[in-house]
C-alpha cells in the first residue's frame, strides 16, 4: 500500500497538476484507461467542489492511497468550503465517474471527498 | 470499364507522360487527366480516417497531394500497379497531417509515436479483452515501461485543437440520428441555472453526458456506439463538464 500527499493553493490554476497527478498515480494503480480518463475529470469536478465558495487563501490537500484492489483520493478543501449538496449536477457527477464517492465534514469544519475507484482488470 | 482496361489505360497515360516533356500543355493535360481519375482511390482512402476528428474534405486534400506526388514519382518501366504504388504515398500524406497539423501543443515527434502506438495497442486490447485495458497491459503489449504509456496518454491528451463539432462521415450529424431528448437529463435535481448551459449543448455532446452519467455507459462503449475514439468521447466530457461548471460557478 502506498500513499500519496499533494497539497496544491486552492486556485483553480492548479486543477492541471493534480489532474496530472491523479492520471499518473491511477497508471500505476492499474485502473483501465477509461476509468482513468474518468478520475481525472472526478478530479477535476471535486476540485472545483472544494474551491467553488472562491476562498482567497488555503490549499487543497489531495491524498492518494494505492490498495491493490482499489485507488483511494481524498480531497480535503480549504477552511470554510460548504459541505457538497448531494442533490446537484456535480454530485451526480461524481457518482457516475468513480466506483463510490462520499463526504465528511472534520471537527475543525473542513470538508473531504473521498473518491474510491476499483481495479477491475487482472493484470 | 473492367479492371483490366482500366490499367491498361492507365498505363497508356503514363506512358504518355514519361514520353513528354514536363511543363509542356500536353504533359499538364495527361497529369491533371491522370489525376483525376484517381482521386476515388484519394477518397476512398481518406474515409477511412475520416472518424478521428478532422474534417473529411482536409483529408482528401492532403491526399491529393500524396496523389500527385505518387503520379509525379510513378515509373511505369518498374512493373507496378499505379494503385499499388500509390496508396502509401497517399496515405501517408494524410498520416503526416496528423502527425503535424492536430497537435495542440508541439508534441517531441518520439510522443507522438509512442502516442500513436499507445493508441494502437488500447484498441486492439480493448477488442481483445472486451474493455478498456491498463497501463500495465499496454506496456506488456508494446515492451514498454508503464511510466512511457503513462507519459504517452498524457502527451496525446493534447491532441488536436480541431474543432470538436466536426460530425463523422458516416452519420453527417450523429444527434440528428437520436429521437427522445435527454429524459434522464432533464429528470435530474439540478438547480435552475443549470438548465441554460445545458440548452447551449450541441445534441451529440447532450447525449454523451446522458450516456456516461444517467446510462452509466463507459467511455469505450459510448465511443462504439458513436463510431468516435474513446479519447474524442473523453475530450468531449471535459469539454461540457467544464464548460458546465464554468457556467455555474460565474
Amino acid at each position: 500500500m502506498n500513499t500519496i500527499d499533494l497539497a496544491v493553493p486552492a486556485n483553480p490554476e492548479y486543477v492541471g497538476l493534480i489532474r496530472s497527478a491523479a492520471a499518473h498515480i491511477a497508471a500505476h494503480a492499474d485502473l483501465t484507461l477509461d476509468a482513468i480518463d474518468d478520475l481525472r475529470l472526478a478530479v477535476d469536478e471535486a476540485f472545483a467542489v472544494l474551491i467553488a465558495h472562491k476562498p482567497d487563501t488555503g490549499a487543497v490537500t489531495i491524498k492518494f492511497t494505492i490498495h491493490p484492489e482499489q485507488l483511494d483520493i481524498e480531497l480535503t478543501g480549504p477552511a470554510g468550503s460548504p459541505p457538497p449538496d448531494k442533490s446537484s449536477f456535480a454530485w451526480t457527477v461524481l457518482s457516475a465517474l468513480v466506483n463510490e464517492v462520499s463526504t465528511q465534514t472534520s471537527p475543525a469544519g473542513l470538508v473531504t471527498l473521498l473518491l474510491t475507484a476499483k481495479v477491475v482488470a487482472s493484470a | 470499364m473492367p479492371k483490366d482496361d482500366l490499367r491498361s489505360a492507365d498505363r497508356e497515360m503514363f506512358e504518355q507522360l514519361a514520353a513528354l516533356e514536363a511543363g509542356t500543355d500536353e504533359h499538364e493535360r495527361i497529369r491533371a487527366a491522370l489525376i483525376e481519375r484517381h482521386l476515388p482511390l484519394v477518397t476512398f482512402m481518406a474515409r477511412k480516417f475520416a472518424d478521428r476528428g478532422e474534417p473529411l474534405d482536409d483529408l482528401i486534400q492532403v491526399g491529393t497531394i500524396g496523389l500527385i506526388k505518387a503520379i509525379d514519382r510513378f515509373e511505369i518501366s518498374k512493373g507496378f500497379e499505379f494503385s499499388t504504388f500509390a496508396t502509401p504515398t497517399i496515405v501517408g500524406e494524410i498520416k503526416r497531417h496528423f502527425r503535424d497539423k492536430t497537435w495542440a501543443v508541439r508534441v517531441p515527434r518520439r510522443l507522438q509515436e509512442l502516442g500513436a502506438s499507445v493508441t494502437k495497442a488500447t484498441t486492439e486490447l480493448t477488442h481483445k479483452l472486451d474493455r478498456s485495458p491498463t497501463p500495465k497491459e499496454i506496456a506488456k503489449h508494446l515492451g514498454i515501461t508503464v511510466d512511457e504509456v503513462a507519459e504517452a496518454l498524457e502527451s496525446n491528451a493534447a491532441y488536436s485543437t480541431v474543432s470538436l463539432d466536426v460530425t463523422t462521415d458516416t452519420a453527417s450529424s450523429i444527434g440528428d440520428t437520436f429521437g427522445a431528448l435527454d429524459e434522464a437529463l432533464e429528470g435530474v435535481e439540478y438547480r435552475e441555472s443549470l438548465k441554460p448551459l445545458l440548452a447551449e449543448l450541441d445534441d451529440r455532446e447532450k447525449r454523451i453526458l446522458q450516456m456516461r452519467f444517467f446510462e452509466n455507459q463507459s467511455q469505450s462503449q459510448i465511443a462504439a456506439e458513436l463510431g468516435i475514439s474513446q479519447m474524442h468521447v473523453s475530450r468531449i466530457l471535459n469539454k461540457v463538464l467544464s464548460h458546465l461548471r464554468e457556467g455555474l460557478i460565474s
